[in-house]
């Protein structure tokens, strides 16, 4: 069980992340959702030990994480929202660093590494300096070395992006394998399709608070709406949608 | 019509395309694969030229001044010549630091190509660009030393303010051609190899011609500094010339001279025609400039987004060999994992190998150096020296200092999170698999080469017992330079001025020859006397764990690893940060 209780992570003065407290258990995928600026990537980068949180705490399995952070990070596999991996080492590279960092016996770490990125299609590119991929072709390295040490928490910051739709698809149907083998999974995402189909259980944030949190369907019978998205709509989106549209062609067409 | 149309356009405030793309190719001119002037540019490029200024003013007073004491000016193109060449050699090294940046750089070519700009409008802004940086260097290189060598060559002699204005208004179009002229040959070149060469290629052959000319650049600026002290001999010039030798038409310098004598109205047909010849250097660089860089360039951004694909061997001998290394060597994952990120970072990151390759080439030069005055001093090299024992120190002590400055380079500070994310509790094989690294990518190689290199000199004997006492003595050194080094190499973000080279550089070079003089007249008397050889390792490796025992005792037991560091704070100030 992950839990965090009021974490509170402050830029200055300004909160990003106010409060948040949830907890995620084994087998659940936790849907975390929010617009942009809301402080999703930002309570991801906290559990992922990148950033130190102002107030507040993290639990796993009932013990502070900070009392042993070597040992918690032993556990976890992280998939950041921004491709921020070496460009001028090939994916086979970066992956046997990875690897290694993560102590993986040397043998089978090569092993897994040439089988996941045949499984992802790679295999010709392994070799190839990854500045020279495509956001997709990244996106699957990242998720790989997530992947490789066999994590028992995944958190994924937008997993999907630039991703086709077969490995969408596969990556979907890969989450609720490992949730069926008792992963823990944050999933944080602008795709409310996606959300809807795979999470559990969902947290939606606004301004840096949480301003719902359950499952899907409890969501749907309580606010009385048919999607994700309308309840989405209902609880964070505060703009007329139709009207910025309406004014964004008015000012395409202004002439210069 | 077309410039005519760009000037007018800039005039009426409508900035044109050309001028735009132009100020954008000046301001990366300032972030380059050997020095990046990204952090406070603009103040790190003022004392950059205020450096160039006064060493060319400096340079040129202590060729020029002994004409205050001879009535006789006609030998000083002499001297002229001098300078007009160390102005080459600077310009030189200013290209070969530029080279990359002419290249298109994927973020360009990702903005610009989709907007409607021609090919030939990025072309003439990389070569205004250029040319403005070129003028930016050439007139803090000119500038000072133009009023010295006016002083002193005209002023002093004659008082005739006019006279001084007609002579400097030659020299600086002379020094200023001379300085475009070595600038855009080693551009040229660069065109010529990227027409030549496939874009992989072409990295590898680039990276081997760019050192190759730092090496000797460095080597003419050192033998020009060395040779302050010796001016009597340029006096070869003044007999080539008395008995009309062909020669001084192949020194490029000279041609320049020629310039400056035919401006100033010096009827002498040699310069005459040395002018021609600078004239025609000119126009044809002009020229296959734009031939060799419109080929080359478009070759380039042809294949800049293809996905290179490769296919990687293994060889059942290479694989066998390097399970063995890795069994016997580097045991720990984490060690390997630092080992191996050092060693493809250290080959692949651009930056980073340049950086490699410009610290192996000022250790060339230095030894060269030092070879050349062997040769002049007509020693034997066959013979035991101090001198010829320096060069493997001289390369250790460098790349030793280059790999600790590289290191603290960052190489994609973003993508440190994985270091961060897998942080281990004990810190030890971090560094440990970066002590190897350096071992194994930097060291060894040169160990390799000066044991083949003084076996055919010296014999085996003596080969094995000096690259053996460089190596040890080496290695001690590493532990010194990376004794408290609590970081993953490039992960943290490089602080500029922590070891103030600014203000010690001259006792750091010091420092540096007395290391050298001692531990050579010692390896001298070793080698005389080859079983204290015994009783030095043994000093050694005493040293060697007093070093570890005092590190052990002073450092931090359970040190974090540190991704990062803040510079250290300018002022000092008596309100607490912490309170502010």
């Amino acid at each position: 069980m992950l839990e965090l209780k009021g974490l509170i992570k402050k830029y200055h003065v300004f909160p990003a992340v106010n409060k948040v407290s949830f907890a995620v258990g084994p087998s659940e995928i936790l849907g975390y959702l929010g617009p942009n600026g809301a402080g999703k990537s930002t309570t991801i980068k906290i559990l992922a030990g990148l950033l130190k949180p102002t107030e507040g705490e993290i639990l796993f399995n009932g013990r502070n994480i900070n009392k042993n952070i070597y040992d918690f990070k032993k556990r976890l596999g992280y998939v950041p929202e921004e491709s921020e991996i070496y460009p001028h080492l090939s994916a086979y590279d970066y992956l046997l660093l990875v690897g290694r960092l993560r102590r993986i016996p040397e043998d089978i770490l090569h092993e897994k590494i040439i089988q996941f990125m045949k499984l992802f299609g790679l295999s010709e590119d392994m070799h190839a300096a990854i500045s020279s991929f495509s956001k997709g072709m990244i996106q699957k390295v990242l998720i790989t070395s997530a992947l490789l040490h066999d994590p028992e928490i995944l958190l994924l910051d937008e997993p999907l992006s630039g991703l086709d739709v077969t490995t969408g698809l596969v990556i979907k149907d890969l989450l609720q394998k490992l949730a069926g083998e008792g992963k823990i999974i944050i999933y944080s995402s602008h795709v409310l399709e996606v959300v809807e189909k795979i999470c559990t259980r969902v947290i939606i944030i606004h301004k840096g608070e949480v301003v719902a949190d359950d499952s899907v369907e409890n969501l749907r019978s309580l606010m009385k709406l048919p999607s994700l998205e309308k309840i989405f709509s209902q609880l964070v989106v505060r703009e007329d949608t139709r009207g910025i549209a309406q004014k964004m062609v008015a000012a395409m067409k202004t002439s210069t | 019509m077309r410039i005519y149309h760009h000037i007018t356009a800039i005039f009426q405030g409508k900035t044109s395309q050309v001028f735009l793309l132009t100020q954008h190719f000046f301001r990366r001119l300032f972030i380059n694969d050997i020095i990046s002037f990204e952090d406070l540019m603009k103040e790190k490029v003022v004392g950059l030229l205020a450096l160039i200024a006064v060493l060319s003013a400096v340079f040129g007073d202590f060729l020029i001044s002994r004409y205050m004491f001879i009535r006789d000016m006609s030998p000083a193109w002499v001297e002229m010549c001098f300078f007009i060449s160390y102005l080459m050699v600077l310009m030189g090294i200013l290209a070969v630091i530029e080279w990359d940046v002419f290249l298109p750089d994927k973020r360009d070519y990702a903005n610009l190509i989709p907007l409607p700009v021609k090919f030939r409008q990025l072309l003439l802004a990389k070569f205004a660009s250029l040319f403005a940086f070129v003028s930016l260097f050439a007139v803090a290189g000119n500038v000072l030393a133009i009023f010295v060598f006016s002083y002193y060559l005209v002023l002093l002699p004659s008082k005739s303010l006019i006279e001084v204005f007609r002579f400097a208004g030659a020299l600086a179009l002379g020094f200023f051609a001379a300085e475009f002229c070595a600038f855009f040959s080693l551009i040229l070149i660069m065109g010529f190899l990227m027409t030549v060469f496939k874009p992989r290629a072409y990295e590898v052959v680039s990276l081997g011609f760019r050192a190759l000319v730092i090496m000797v650049f460095i080597f003419l600026m050192l033998a020009m500094i060395t040779s302050f002290f010796s001016i009597p001999e340029l006096d070869f010039l003044l007999k080539l010339k008395a008995n009309d030798s062909p020669y001084l038409y192949l020194l490029p310098p000279m041609w320049f001279v020629g310039l400056i004598k035919s401006i100033m109205g010096v009827k002498d047909p040699l310069f005459s025609q040395l002018s021609v010849l600078a004239w025609i250097s000119l126009i044809v660089l002009a020229l296959s400039f734009f031939v060799f860089a419109f080929t080359g360039y478009r070759r380039q951004l042809a294949g800049m987004l293809d996905v290179k694909k490769k296919h990687v061997k293994y060889f059942p001998m290479g694989k066998f060999l390097s399970s063995l290394f890795h069994k016997v060597f580097l045991k720990n994952p984490i060690q390997k994992a630092v080992f191996h990120f050092f060693r493809k970072t250290i080959w692949k990151s651009a930056h980073h190998r340049m950086g490699l390759a410009l610290h192996t080439s000022v250790a060339a030069a230095l030894s060269l150096l030092l070879f050349a005055y062997m040769i002049f001093e007509r020693q034997n090299l066959h013979e035991v020296n101090a001198t010829m024992l320096s060069f493997t120190l001289i390369f250790y002590t460098l790349l030793i200092m280059g790999a600790k400055s590289l290191v603290d380079t960052p190489a994609s500070l973003e993508a440190n999170w994985i270091f961060r994310i897998t942080e281990k509790k004990n810190k030890k094989p971090y560094i440990t698999g970066l002590k190897k690294g350096v071992f194994v990518v930097i060291l060894f190689p040169v160990f390799v080469f000066f044991v083949i290199f003084f076996v055919f000199l010296w014999g085996l004997k003596i080969s094995f017992l000096h690259n053996l006492f460089s190596l040890f003595v080496s290695l001690f050194l590493m532990e010194v330079f990376f004794g408290r080094y609590h970081k993953v190499p490039f992960t943290c973000p490089s602080v500029p001025g922590k070891s103030r080279v600014h203000l010690w550089w001259f006792f750091y070079a010091i420092g540096f020859f007395l290391y050298l003089e001692i531990l050579c007249r010692l390896e001298v008397f070793l080698l005389k006397n080859p079983r204290g050889f015994f009783v030095f390792y043994t000093v050694l490796i005493g040293f060697f764990l007093i070093f570890k025992f005092l590190q052990a005792i002073l450092s931090q037991k359970d040190f974090s690893l540190i991704f990062d560091e803040k510079p250290p704070s300018v002022m000092i100030s008596l309100v607490n940060p912490e309170e502010e």
